[in-house]
């Protein structure tokens, strides 16, 4: 099932390409991980998705209809969102941020006891229920992170809905410990085999290549590759997109693909691990 | 200039468990109280006064409203005293209370500032500003036949004022879609200072007779309240006070950013639009019977905070009743300390409300409830 789609999508922004003829398809299931250089057009494409902001051309449809289509509070009942950085100065405690991602399902004591429940589910999805009570402007930012997270969770869990779920991360793990920035990617893929489809910002292409279904590399607002990570994540596409030079490997510890990279001019490669 | 709101610090005690106490007993348990305390104020409100009415005369005389008789003695003068001179004056209290506290805790939401006040802001000064301008201005432009509209025009020059004063700070401090708040303040700033130096500019500009009626709008005062001046701001600030709160879960969403509001099924844009023109409104109708009251809209909803968090849904009827309990009682004490001398009760809020203000601003600790 297609969960979200863009064809031929553009954006111009003061007189920029941001983003030019982009089609994009991303599954029920699959965990699609964007990556490519800083200003590459990563977020203003999960941006649009997420239907912020409008493309100049092209469309976009997210579970089953296009963006236009969607009453907005139907929409957020299946799609939420986790952006990259939110400031919050007042004093809501972890749990109540969680349970604002709950909004979309409307208010009564049924739904505020169910809600309780998925809040505190979420939070112990990731890893951050000791945090229930704690102030949210009082957490580290790693923390936050997760609660934000758990937020999104929320929003989308616990219905049956037609045209499926989506679940959009911008950098979700930026704040985090590498220990952390494996349970959050897990804890991706574990939703998206709940039947969500998940299109992630990602930086670290290791972590890319590790958890993504597929990969789609974006440059300078083009899509350059789109497919599984041995097909994308190679030498030839790392060092037109990245100027870096690359071997990929197999990680002993998990057997995933793995990218060793280093700056193109000082480099020499050693014969036996050139690709 | 450092736009870093300034946390303040509170201890929230055997409550910090929400998992163990579901938060809306706690928010029903403060409205139960807040609406203990209204009850209290109301009734010292129409108790208290120069004139001895005692508590069973009162009672007498109320239940001669609705056709009982009831066994005690009283004068004519007493019951005039209590129907047309404390009970508009303590209803009044309570609209403009209401109004001010709720509008508070909205434009608080709105600016995702615990800092932001109706007077700070500059709406107060500009709906004075609109109301000063129809004293002042109203009978040169508008000759003989100003005296009878004043009523309908000072209300909404009142709210247009306002209305400016908002815009243009909204405007100011709204950059890609989230409000700055060093740029909020310091607009808030340059919009009381303009509307003060025009307002100062038509009180220069004023005769004897209208400076007396001036000194009432600038200072802020119930004194002025009758059955008339009620059922004027009745509507524009009943409507608000009604359809405000219903704007509360769009208001915890947007606290997180618009959008992320947006995100969750919320139009940011609308949502601020309707805030603005209801907390408008409110405040405007509320200026235009008792002039400039401060610092209502500010202590109101950060003392509901403190109690029961920071969630509008009990933060803005929370703050529209504290509010009403703060204005009326300030007034029983702006009507009493001196009496028979009528302080402006803008001097009263003033006094308690500065240092309050100042409170916040030092009392400055890291992550409680209070930090909002």
């Amino acid at each position: 099932m297609l969960i979200a789609s863009t064809t031929g999508v553009s954006l111009h922004l003061g007189g920029r390409d941001i983003l030019s003829d982009v089609s994009l398809e991303v599954r029920a299931g699959e965990v699609v991980a964007l990556v490519g250089p800083n200003g590459a057009g990563k977020s203003s494409l999960l941006r649009l998705i997420a239907g912020e902001t409008r493309p100049d051309h092209g469309g976009i449809s997210v579970c089953g209809r296009p963006l236009d289509g969607w009453p907005m509070a139907a929409l957020a009942r299946r799609r939420s969102v986790v952006p990259q950085d939110i400031q919050l100065d007042f004093a809501f405690t972890a749990l109540e941020v969680v349970l604002i991602g709950r909004s979309p399902h409307g208010a009564g004591r049924e739904e505020s006891r169910r809600a309780q429940g998925i809040a505190l589910d979420c939070l112990e999805r990731v890893g951050a229920a000791h945090l229930a009570a704690r102030f949210y402007p009082s957490l580290s930012g790693g923390e936050r992170q997760r609660v934000q997270i758990a937020r999104a969770l929320a929003q989308i869990a616990g219905i049956e809905v037609d045209g499926g779920r989506c679940l959009l991360l911008d950098e979700h793990t930026s704040n985090l410990d590498p220990a952390h920035q494996h349970g959050m990617f897990r804890l991706a893929r574990e939703v998206a085999a709940e039947g969500v489809g998940v299109i992630a910002v990602v930086h670290d292409l290791n972590l890319a290549a590790a958890y993504g279904d597929r990969i789609a590399v974006l440059d300078r607002g083009e899509l350059v590759a789109f497919g599984p990570p041995e097909a994308v994540l190679t030498p030839a596409v790392i060092g037109q997109v990245f100027g870096l030079a690359c071997v990929t490997l197999r990680n002993p510890l998990t057997g995933s693909l793995t990218l060793a990279t280093a700056p193109l001019a000082s480099t020499s490669i050693p014969q036996g691990l050139r690709a | 200039m450092d736009a870093e709101v300034l946390p303040l610090p509170v201890k929230r005690g055997a409550a910090a468990d929400p998992a163990a106490r579901p938060s809306w007993t706690r928010s029903a348990l403060v409205m139960a109280a807040l609406w203990l305390g209204l009850a209290v104020v109301v009734l010292a409100g129409i108790a208290i006064g120069p004139a001895r009415i005692a508590p069973l005369q009162l009672a007498t005389i109320l239940a001669e409203q609705i056709g009982l008789a009831l066994p005690v003695e009283h004068t004519a003068s007493q019951a005039a005293i209590l129907m047309n001179i404390r009970l508009p004056r303590v209803a009044l209290g309570l609209l403009v209370g209401a109004a001010l506290g709720m509008g508070g805790a909205a434009l608080q939401g709105l600016f995702r500032n615990p800092l932001a006040d109706p007077g700070l802001l500059g709406i107060s000064s500009g709906a004075a500003l609109g109301a000063v301008a129809v004293i002042v201005l109203g009978t040169a432009w508008l000759g003989a036949a100003a005296a009878g509209m004043t009523a309908i025009l000072m209300p909404l020059a009142a709210f247009l004022g306002g209305l400016a004063a908002t815009v243009a700070v909204y405007a100011i401090s709204r950059r890609h879609g989230r409000i700055e708040r060093g740029a909020m303040l310091l607009a808030g700033v340059a919009v009381n200072a303009s509307a003060g130096s025009m307002t100062g500019l038509l009180v220069y500009l004023s005769d004897s007779e209208q400076l007396k009626s001036l000194t009432f709008w600038l200072m802020g005062s119930l004194g002025g309240a009758d059955w008339r001046a009620v059922w004027a701001a009745a509507p524009l600030t009943v409507l608000p006070l009604l359809l405000l709160p219903r704007l509360a879960r769009a208001l915890n969403a947007m606290l997180l950013g618009d959008a992320v509001a947006g995100h969750l099924g919320f139009d940011a844009n609308r949502v601020s639009r309707l805030a603005v023109i209801l907390v408008t409104a409110s405040v405007g109708a509320a200026v235009a019977v008792s002039g400039v009251i401060g610092f209502i809209g500010l202590v109101a909803p950060h003392l509901i905070r403190l109690i029961a968090g920071p969630d509008h849904r009990s933060v803005m009827p929370g703050a529209a009743l504290g509010g009403a309990i703060l204005l009326v009682g300030a007034d029983i004490f702006a009507r009493t300390v001196a009496a028979p001398a009528d302080l402006p009760i803008g001097v009263v809020t003033g006094a308690l409300g500065g240092p309050f203000f100042i409170w916040l601003l030092l009392r400055r600790a890291p992550h409680g409830r209070g930090s909002c």
